[in-house]
């Protein structure tokens, strides 16, 4: 009997040791790194995946490790439908991860305290990065300090269109149809000759809402009334979010918005559809998403015009033009043992010559001073005269990123399946909002 | 005789000791996954915190908030919708399973066909049926073919009402009938055939040797059966509502399990999303509270 117990303790403890060490081991294995040899950074980048941008940063990163042959990157696609959900997890059990992409949205700005300041990093090249873009990428909002992500890409939304398809419905293509009244006769006509006045793509996420929300309430309520968003000082019962939602839901109402143009989702297909020739309208982004170049590309350059919003005639803000500063920009945690290294990767990839990679292969707008933008080409010439000046914050930069999904998920029951009021509506993106302020 | 009773007792209590030694890895282990978790949770719903950093002790302000929140109440009524669904999720594959038993010919391809769903899992039917569904997808395009002109309109995700019952037909009903068919065949084959060879005698036709004998060989595993529907719909339907609908139009799909989710993980709002956690565990409590008399039951019959 005596034999079988100390059997059975010897089993139970070579059990508990080995669970012990594999532990340990793993925790080890985690950690990476020998003492003297090579650093390897690991890069989290949500558009690592996507064909054009991969290869952009494939060579920005062959780059960097022919430059820096002590460090090796270990450069990982991760998924971007819950992208932020992974971050969070991995630093809350500080997992391997050095550098990450990420939006410059409150989706990063609510986890910041995770975030390494990179002031002391780049103060050599502060003024490189263009200052609403070191605004953008500021805890503080600040340019000159709080500085936690450095911008790979400035970012705003505007409206596409398709000169063709105007002459095709008898509109002059040169004559501005900003204005409210404007744009919906230019609807109406593109509509009489069979053309689909908007592409919106809004299966799953209604992006082309969104996007067309975000423009309009730009010129409605100005610097000061989206930066409000942040801090609760501003309201979705106002008089500015209800004009703006009546303005989407005309264009419902009036047949701009069917079925086939909008239930389509938004990326990639909707801008598939824009691409091949379809459409009038078309609420779109202008930089890391470089819609400019994929339009122009497709199009040709001489067919596609872009202006920064529909205005709506009591508009405060008519120049105005939604503006990021910065859309996405890379990184660090606050627990790499390689923050130092990762910071120099950080740099490298967001200014010179990587920089101009990243711009010439995507497309992007890259907000450094040492990658200039070659503005002859007449459509990012209109483009940059617009994200140059009369810049005003985006509305879903400032709002809490927990209350996208179910905004969204409104955004659908309201205009989509039509089931409650437009009180109704209001009241429940304000109660979002608040219960996640 | 005294002697021989104090021996035992050594003896069972060397037995007990080996019991708990043999015992405490899992008991460690459960420890460890489970009460701990559930304890910490408890004390994480009185607090602010945000998955990570040190969080600040709030009191019951997390439930208060719950309580005023439209998510939780509209997450508890797709909830009794849900369960509402759990007879036919219960009876069909029920029925399908003794129409399978009395030989049917082809079965055994039935049988495959019907386990189908089971193998690809809730996240895959999810995205399938979010395509399916959709207003541009194939199931409108061949409507449409067909002469349907209106056949866009039908979004039965797009819809409040719709998109609850669809959610709950594909995951309570059509998701489980395989498992379901294959569950109860198994049980029905425990049945002796001489009650059905007695109810011939008897001259009863299938429908009373199916309600007569059947259902009353098989009643512990229907019984599970059904705690077990309420288990998955009130823990196990995050993935397909993720995919499927993402918890809208409006909270039209929302549950708690998903809203403990979309609290914790994209509002960041891990103290809040305890406070659901802590509601939901008190449902799922219930339920093996339920399934802990079930088989106390079965074992004293």
């Amino acid at each position: 009997m005596k034999t079988k117990r100390n059997s059975m303790l010897i089993v139970l403890a070579l059990c508990i040791v080995l669970v012990g060490s594999s532990a340990t081991l793993f925790a080890q294995g985690q950690r990476g790194a020998a003492a003297d040899g090579p650093i390897t950074l690991t890069v989290w980048n949500f558009k690592y995946a996507e064909e054009v941008a991969g290869a952009a940063f494939r060579e920005m990163d062959r780059l960097f490790m022919e430059q820096n042959p002590g460090i090796i990157i270990d450069h990982q696609a991760q998924p971007e439908s819950n992208y932020y959900q992974l971050l969070v997890s991995a630093f809350s059990a500080q997992s391997d991860l050095d550098v990450f992409l990420t939006h410059t949205d409150q989706r990063a700005w609510a986890i910041a305290e995770m975030f390494y300041l990179m002031d002391d990093a780049i103060a050599d090249v502060m003024d490189t990065y263009a200052e609403s873009a070191r605004a953008a990428c500021s805890e503080t909002g600040s340019p000159d300090s709080g500085i936690k992500i450095l911008p790979l890409t400035a970012q705003g939304n505007g409206i596409y269109y398709n000169k063709s398809n105007f002459e095709k419905a008898g509109l002059d293509p040169e004559a501005s149809v900003a204005n409210w009244d404007d744009f919906l006769a230019a609807c109406e006509a593109l509509k009489r000759a069979g053309i689909t006045p908007i592409i919106f793509g809004n299966q799953g996420s209604p992006f082309g809402i969104d996007f067309t929300y975000r423009v309009i309430l730009g010129t409605l309520l100005g610097e000061e009334g989206i930066d409000g968003f942040a801090d609760g000082s501003s309201s979705f019962t106002s008089a500015e979010f209800a004009q703006a939602t009546q303005m989407i839901k005309q264009l419902f109402d009036r047949g701009y918005v069917n079925v086939e143009n909008a239930s389509i989702p938004y990326f990639v297909d909707a801008i598939e559809v824009f691409k091949s020739g379809v459409g009038g309208f078309y609420p779109g982004l202008n930089s890391d998403i470089a819609h400019w170049k994929d339009f122009g590309d497709a199009l040709g350059y001489e067919n596609v015009g872009y202006f920064p919003a529909p205005l709506a005639p009591n508009a405060a803000y008519p120049q105005a033009q939604v503006n990021q500063g910065a859309g996405i920009g890379f990184a660090v945690p606050a627990y790499s043992p390689h923050a130092e290294a990762a910071a120099k990767y950080a740099k490298f990839m967001t200014s010179g010559e990587a920089g101009k990679i990243f711009m010439d292969m995507t497309g992007a707008i890259v907000p450094n001073s040492t990658i200039p933008m070659d503005a002859s080409n007449p459509l990012l010439a209109t483009v940059l005269d617009h994200m140059n000046s009369n810049a005003v914050p985006d509305i879903m930069n400032k709002v809490p990123g927990g209350m996208i999904n179910d905004f969204y998920n409104f955004m659908n029951l309201y205009f989509l399946a039509g089931e409650i009021s437009q009180s109704e509506y209001i009241r429940q993106v304000e109660n979002l909002y608040r219960n996640n302020l | 005789m005294h002697k021989t009773r104090v021996k035992r007792t050594r003896r069972l209590s060397q037995d007990a000791k080996d019991g708990w030694v043999l015992l405490s890895p899992l008991l460690l282990l459960t420890g460890i996954f489970l009460v701990y978790p559930v304890f910490s949770n408890f004390y994480y719903s009185l607090t602010q915190y945000k998955g990570f950093g040190e969080p600040v002790f709030i009191g019951l302000e997390n439930y208060v908030r719950m309580f005023s929140d439209d998510r939780f109440y509209s997450s508890l009524k797709n909830l009794l919708i849900l369960t509402l669904y759990i007879p036919i999720g219960v009876g069909l594959p029920l029925i399908i399973a003794n129409v399978l038993r009395t030989g049917l010919k082809g079965w055994k391809l039935y049988r495959g066909l019907l386990y189908l769903p089971n193998i690809l899992g809730p996240v895959i039917l999810g995205t399938i049926f979010s395509v399916m569904l959709s207003q541009v997808g194939p199931i409108t395009e061949i409507l449409t073919r067909m002469g349907f002109a209106d056949a866009n309109r039908i979004y039965l995700l797009g819809r409040s009402k719709s998109a609850i019952n669809t959610l709950s037909f594909l995951f309570v009903v059509w998701m489980r009938v395989g498992f379901g068919c294959i569950y109860f065949l198994a049980a029905m084959s425990t049945i002796d055939s001489s009650l059905y060879d007695a109810a011939k005698i008897d001259g009863t036709n299938a429908l009373q040797d199916f309600i007569h004998v059947t259902i009353p060989g098989i009643k512990f595993s229907i019984q599970f059966f059904i705690v077990l529907a309420f288990i998955e719909v009130f823990a196990r339907m995050y993935g397909m509502i993720f995919t499927l609908t993402g918890g809208g139009p409006g909270f039209a799909t929302y549950t708690l399990e998903f809203g403990v989710y979309m609290l914790s993980f994209s509002a960041y709002q891990k103290g809040y999303a305890a406070a659901w956690a802590v509601v939901l565990f008190f449902f799922c409590a219930i339920i093996a509270l339920i399934q802990i008399r079930l088989i106390r039951s079965e074992e004293r019959s």
